[in-house]
């Protein structure tokens, strides 16, 4: 995978999390080019739903956290 | 050349989450991981693998302690990773039984390749390489 790519995501990441958080806790995201492309209930949705539409370089797929799971990782 | 991650910025609380690359089969998928001395392995959500279709239960079961003095089946693979510019080979587990939200990338292939500093005061995390035959992309 390119490295820039991976950079790319770990930089939205980093800009978004806050946000993330508030809007998507608890559900899977698919990041692409700098936006939130996908939205779903699990996994499984989610990569079926990037075959589906070919999204292209592969998303970073992400599963959200709720607010608690930042307190409780020891 | 180190690699340099912020740290994630949560409600003023800084976590170590960074993004790598892992490759299953023919095809990169970029995960999130949360960087853990505390765990031997790097270890990912077997959702992760039922979503993209891995049948992580091939691989090498083991049994891992957790806080709570429970054990949790792991399994094992060897598959390619992506740390900044660097592609290696490293174990990494699937559980369907990890009890926190987040992926782990543990010591395994990892600590031992890499200095890593956890520079919190500057919310970065430096990963650089100690040069052990890794591939540079």
């Amino acid at each position: 995978m390119e490295t820039v790519q991976l950079q790319e995501y770990d930089e939205w990441i980093a800009d978004h999390l806050d946000e993330l958080v508030t809007q998507y806790a608890g559900q899977v995201v698919a990041i692409h080019q700098g936006k939130v492309a996908i939205i779903g209930g699990s996994e499984i949705d989610v990569y079926r739903e990037i075959g589906e539409v070919g999204l292209e370089p592969m998303p970073l797929v992400f599963r959200v956290p709720r607010e608690e799971d930042f307190q409780s990782i020891l | 050349m180190p690699t340099i991650f912020r740290y994630k910025p949560f409600r003023r609380r800084l976590a170590p989450i960074i993004t790598i690359g892992i490759k299953v089969e023919a095809t990169w998928y970029p995960i999130e991981v949360y960087v853990d001395s505390g765990s031997v392995y790097t270890i990912l959500h077997a959702r992760i693998a039922e979503g993209i279709g891995f049948d992580y239960l091939t691989g090498e079961r083991t049994y891992l302690q957790v806080g709570d003095g429970s054990f949790i089946p792991v399994y094992l693979h060897e598959l390619q990773i992506q740390v900044g510019a660097e592609r290696f080979t490293a174990k990494i587990g699937f559980s369907e039984k990890l009890g926190i939200a987040f992926n782990l990338l543990g010591r395994e292939g990892i600590f031992d390749r890499f200095k890593i500093c956890f520079l919190e005061s500057r919310g970065v995390l430096t990963f650089e390489s100690a040069e052990l035959g890794s591939e540079q992309v």
